[in-house]
């Protein structure tokens, strides 16, 4: 028995270098995904440089009324804001609220829904059925309604925002895993370590995690544009991160005043959120079409 | 059929339940006095207290939500603690124009990514697939406020087309529609899109080919039936984000429809109106889900057949 | 069989003459048929038997030329049908071919049916399509008769696919291939995915009805004993070659000489009247297409390879009017 639970696992990481190997080299073919790498890269370094070069104080939330509403110069590169702050700082200052709340959101409703779909599909049976009728009820509330109800509970802030679009989004990713826990789990390899004795934390943490990873990286990456969107539309409504903190979408409502004569007040910080989802989504259609090339048409 | 909708209705049952438990739960977490809200700053203590005596703020959270679900079972929402006018009834007086842009957005998605979908998954490959593929990257990755913010600026600001705000006349909806149909256009030709080359690759294709059936007629009367039925599940589902989304488009646009209700109600601190609000449009996105159902099943024969439809 | 000798250019129906099918995907190119002959007279069936990727389903599209479009594609080789080239014919001159000349019958009868159609409209679709001056009530009367000839009421043509058994489903596409009564019908492994007491009243409505219509056939299959219960003439195809053919006497003959592929294929088989305890399968697999061995193609799987073998591609060896081997072993 044991010398072929060795055999078993040898066959198995040797299939999964593999696999990762041929993802790699399917992604790194894929124009469109290097086009994404390379938008992310420049929004991260955009992200680093606000974390580093640009003071809260002085250049985000400091009013200069004397140059508000100014067109794109040399000086102000996206123009002024109505009261006369640099558009372009607040946006660099502004991507932090976006990537932080994007990944976090994601990364928790993952790991929440991963954990529910993991047991519902593993244990199946009483457990499942409770479990997923429990995660329909949850789909059935519009996501936008259930972050809006959320927050009118909880209050307006970032944490709060967070916790509003994780719960929108873990039934989604229950219901993925489950079913991805449930293909794996027939495998000869599960029934295996079963017939060896292995417990359940260890064949879900060694057999169906590491095999579910793929569909959960790219859900991942789509899942996090996803959120970014959600979570400025919620900062527009005055339901999230609240002026003058400028995370894009409150920037977006701050500037619709001015829209009639002064349109760059919401063109720029508009074509951040839209470059930055662009750049995930790219990511995670490549990341889709490598980790299984059949769904590509 | 009666017997597929009469099943349908009574799945519906437990989910509205859990809908409403878990929405009255949530809402119920809000902090905030009550009778202070609806008698003001200058009421005495002992007025407060005593209207938040006969609200049953008091009760716990099981009996408040019993209490509740009576009164909804009689269709009394409650009254707004800001104005004092019945949740039922502001409701009722904003439906009609969430109801209209929804609809307008569910006919214009349709009747636009429909056929496209079709012509790119005909014409796979072609320049205008390639166009449309890059285009539909771009729609999706756009937040709808944005978009409407710029089709405000184009067509109503710029070129004085449309109006831009309010929601008075029909025109008024034509950028509010359009705007939240764009977007879920993208997503639904590319749905459309995939889901015929899915279905081209079929057997029963290759069986219509070798009957010498023409290529148009393998397309619209073997193909697209077939590949319309995930897409329809699609819209259906997407409902739900019509009407999240209406709030950020009828913001956007300044429109008085149920999300700009709710969003006021939100700010005030109007716990019964939010609740209703909520509650009302999460039941009408349930209603519409059954609605899709029930359309699956007249579209699929095997579903109709399962309920015992026409035999023979 | 007896006039075997008198056969003239008239009774042959459809001639194949060197065809190459390749197949072009953006991994490699992957060479599905490699210079195929076979000759089918008018009223006989012609069987087509190999291993699973031998190509003979390649083949059979390739006929109707419904080879997956853009990645499919014939680079050499004629297919006569009546002395026209199918090869060079334009797409609407196919369409007209298919379904009313040459109509296909394929291996799975669960998903050969639009699930959305009723069975009454896809039979009534085949008629519509050639003959668009009939009449609804005439079509409806075709449709009508062309059920009861493969045993279906007619009053079930309102009934959708899945309220069909895969008998009867079979017996529907079998309905649909026939009604505009073609010359020429490719039957794709049709009784394959049926189970066995269902295979034997389709293969027997199906021989009854090419008497019946004077059709001639292609079974494409992979099961010797359907070949001896229908066949007239039998071609072995390997990897995308014919290596023996003949008349059905000349394949079963054990007596007489055979490609060691068919001796083994023969041997897969239980046999009643050996003694032998164990089947004998043919070792090995089918090579890879994309990627086919120097010299005759089955040496690395044959008992009898010789150096020779895996140099050269064997010539054609005749045994015999209507024997043809394709292997070294005879061709000293």
């Amino acid at each position: 028995m044991l010398i072929r639970k060795e055999a078993n696992v040898e066959v198995e990481a040797h299939q999964s270098r593999g696999f990762w190997q041929d993802v790699g080299a399917r992604f790194w073919k894929n124009r469109m995904a290097r086009l994404g790498m390379l938008l992310l890269a420049l929004i991260v370094l955009g992200c680093l440089y606000g974390v580093f070069f640009i003071d809260y104080d002085t250049q985000v939330v400091e009013q200069n009324v004397s140059i508000k509403l100014q067109t794109p110069s040399l000086e102000h590169p996206f123009g002024t804001d109505g009261f006369g702050r640099d558009i372009l700082s607040r946006i660099l200052y502004g991507s932090r609220y976006s990537l932080l709340i994007g990944f976090t959101a994601t990364i928790a409703s993952l790991f929440i829904g991963g954990l529910i779909g993991c047991i519902a599909g593993y244990f199946g049976g009483k457990i499942d059925n409770i479990l997923m009728r429990f995660m329909d009820v949850f789909i059935a509330i519009p996501s936008t309604l259930m972050a809006i109800a959320v927050v009118s509970a909880l209050g307006a802030n970032m944490v709060n925002l967070i916790i509003a679009i994780t719960i929108g989004d873990v039934p989604g990713y229950a219901r993925v895993i489950r079913s991805a826990v449930l293909s794996i789990k027939d495998n000869e390899f599960v029934e295996a370590s079963v017939a060896v004795g292995g417990s359940h934390a260890h064949i879900i943490a060694t057999h169906i995690f590491p095999n579910t990873l793929a569909v959960l990286i790219v859900q991942a990456t789509l899942g996090v544009g996803y959120d970014i969107i959600a979570a400025s539309g919620l900062s527009y409504l005055g339901l999230g991160v609240m002026p003058p903190d400028p995370e894009w979408g409150a920037m977006l409502s701050e500037g619709q005043t001015h829209i009639r004569y002064s349109p760059h007040l919401v063109i720029f910080p508009g074509l951040a959120i839209v470059i930055t989802v662009l750049a995930l989504n790219l990511l995670g259609d490549a990341l889709r079409d490598a980790v299984d090339p059949t769904l590509k048409d | 059929m009666h017997k597929f909708i009469l099943k349908r209705i009574l799945m519906m049952i437990p989910v509205l339940l859990g809908i409403s438990v878990i929405i009255y739960t949530i809402i119920s977490l809000t902090p905030g006095n009550p009778g202070r809200l609806i008698l003001g700053e200058r009421a005495s203590a002992e007025a407060v207290e005593a209207m938040n005596e006969s609200l049953g703020y008091y009760d716990p959270l099981p009996v408040k939500y019993f209490n509740y679900m009576k009164n909804l079972l009689r269709g009394d929402l409650g009254t707004s603690w800001r104005s004092g006018v019945s949740v039922i009834e502001s409701i009722g007086e904003r439906f009609p124009t969430t109801l209209l842009l929804a609809t307008m957005d569910i006919v214009l998605t349709a009747v636009m990514s429909i056929p496209l979908g079709v012509l790119v998954a005909v014409k796979k490959e072609s320049l205008l697939d390639n166009i449309m593929t890059v285009v539909a990257l771009v729609f999706t990755a756009m937040p709808s406020f944005w978009l409407g913010m710029l089709m405000m600026l184009v067509f109503a600001l710029s070129l004085n087309l449309l109006p831009a705000t309010g929601s008075e006349s029909f025109a008024h909806f034509i950028l509010p529609a359009l705007t939240m149909s764009l977007l879920s256009v993208a997503q639904i030709m590319r749905m459309t899109r995939s889901s015929m080359l899915e279905v081209i690759r079929q057997d029963y294709i290759r069986t219509a080919r070798a009957k010498g059936v023409s290529e148009q007629k393998i397309i619209w009367r073997h193909a697209v039936r077939n590949a319309l039925l995930p897409v329809i599940t699609t819209m259906g589902n997407n409902f739900g984000w019509t009407l999240g989304g209406s709030v950020i488009t009828e913001t956007v646009f300044g429109m008085s429809g149920i999300g700009t209700l709710l969003l006021t109600a939100v700010r005030s601190k109007d716990v019964p109106l939010v609740m209703g609000c909520v509650l009302f449009m999460s039941f009408t996105f349930s209603v519409v889900t059954l609605l899709v159902d029930i359309s699956y099943g007249i579209i699929d024969p095997r579903i109709k057949a399962e309920y015992g439809g026409r035999k023979g | 069989m007896a006039d075997e000798r008198n056969q003239t250019q008239e009774d042959i129906l459809l001639d194949i003459q060197d065809l190459h099918v390749k197949y072009n995907t953006s991994d490699a190119v992957c060479y599905a048929v490699n210079g195929l002959n076979i000759q089918v007279k008018r009223g006989e069936v012609f069987g087509l038997v190999g291993e699973t990727g031998a190509g003979k389903t390649t083949t059979a599209l390739s006929i109707l030329r419904l080879l997956p479009q853009r990645i499919g594609e014939i680079p050499q080789g004629k297919i006569l049908f009546e002395g026209q080239d199918v090869v060079q014919m334009s797409e609407d001159q196919m369409r007209e071919l298919r379904g009313s000349h040459i109509s296909m019958i394929f291996q799975d009868p669960m998903t050969s049916l639009n699930p959305v159609l009723t069975v009454g409209d896809q039979i009534a679709e085949a008629i519509e399509t050639h003959h668009q001056s009939m009449s609804k009530e005439e079509v409806q009367a075709k449709v009508d008769h062309v059920l009861k000839l493969v045993g279906i009421p007619p009053a079930r043509k309102y009934e959708y696919p899945h309220q069909f058994s895969g008998g009867m489903k079979q017996r529907v596409v079998i309905a649909m291939a026939l009604v505009c009564e073609p010359r020429l019908l490719i039957a794709d492994e049709p009784t394959t995915a049926l189970d066995v007491t269902v295979q034997n009243q389709v293969l027997d409505m199906m021989s009854n009805l090419k008497e019946e219509l004077n059709t001639s056939m292609i079974l494409i299959t992979h099961d010797l004993g359907i070949v001896c219960q229908m066949c007239d003439h039998v071609a072995i195809m390997y990897a995308g070659k014919v290596i023996e053919q003949g008349t059905v006497y000349d394949i079963f003959d054990q007596s007489k000489p055979h490609h060691p592929y068919t001796i083994g294929l023969f041997g897969s088989l239980p046999s009643l009247q050996s003694d032998s305890k164990r089947l004998k399968p043919v070792m090995g697999l089918m090579p890879d297409p994309t990627d086919l061995p120097p010299g005759c193609e089955f040496h690395p799987r044959c008992g009898s390879c010789t150096e020779t073998c895996k140099l050269k591609a064997p010539g054609v060896f005749q045994d015999g009017e209507t024997h043809m081997i394709r292997c070294h072993l005879f061709s000293k």
